[in-house]
């Protein structure tokens, strides 16, 4: 049997085994993976559009979808900018 | 992004099948007259077969038993019909036969009129549900206002 190191995370686990275990990811790959699906949805949209436009198979119905999913997904975004902005705010205007 | 795609994608699948089928129809209709063809023969009327598409179902799904009806249509084939086609007295046409018959395609134009109004209200179907749809999910937004 192969004896490994003992890499600091393992040690890391043996600590911590009594409580919960906390979800990977950070906020900020969360929030960049979801800016990351949005941008892409606006790419197929654009995607669509050119090939529409080059008389590939594309149909009128799969760029104008297409668009309004990029829409809706950045109309998500913006509102979910301008709820972090306020909440940012609202801690900015704590009295010390 | 399951709430943006699931539903619309729906729509978009049927969307795409009404399309097809209206293309088929106005081939139909466009060689409604046609007595010969590049396969020999005059055109024959084609039927446009649509079936249920199957979600492609990973482990999670089956783990959870999903409905695995919410995946759309997709056009299966483009069937020939092989109904008997019309014979026309016409002694002088290029493409009448020995006895002078003149076979003209199985197309009813009638019943292609009538297809064709069922495809088209059937798009608008669809179109309305996407639209439903996208405003469905706007209002969802404007939660956030």
């Amino acid at each position: 049997m192969k004896i490994g190191e003992v890499s600091n995370q393992d040690v890391f686990h043996l600590g911590t085994q009594g409580q919960e275990k906390r979800p990977e990811t950070s906020f900020s790959s969360y929030l960049q993976n979801a800016l990351n699906q949005v941008s892409s949805l606006e790419n197929d949209a654009r995607m669509a559009a050119q090939s529409l436009a080059a008389g590939d198979a594309a149909q009128i119905h799969q760029v104008m979808i297409a668009y309004e999913k990029a829409y809706l997904a950045l109309g998500l975004t913006i509102e979910i900018r301008n709820k972090m902005v306020e909440a940012y705010h609202e801690i900015m205007r704590i009295q010390m | 992004m399951g709430w943006l795609n699931s539903g619309i994608d729906i729509c978009a699948s049927g969307l795409t099948a009404q399309r097809l089928r209206m293309d088929v129809i106005a081939s139909n209709l466009a060689n409604a007259s046609t007595t010969c063809t590049q396969n020999g023969g005059p055109y024959r009327r084609q039927i446009v077969i649509i079936e249920a598409r199957q979600n492609p179902r990973d482990f999670k799904s089956l783990l959870q038993d999903e409905v695995a009806a919410f995946s759309g249509v997709r056009v299966k084939e483009i069937r020939t019909d092989n109904s008997p086609l019309r014979k026309v007295y016409e002694p002088s046409h290029p493409d009448a036969d020995e006895e002078g018959y003149v076979s003209y395609p199985n197309v009813n134009v009638v019943a292609e009129m009538t297809d064709m109004i069922s495809a088209s209200r059937s798009y608008e179907a669809n179109l309305t549900a996407l639209n439903s749809l996208k405003r469905m999910a706007s209002k969802a937004i404007e939660l956030g206002r």
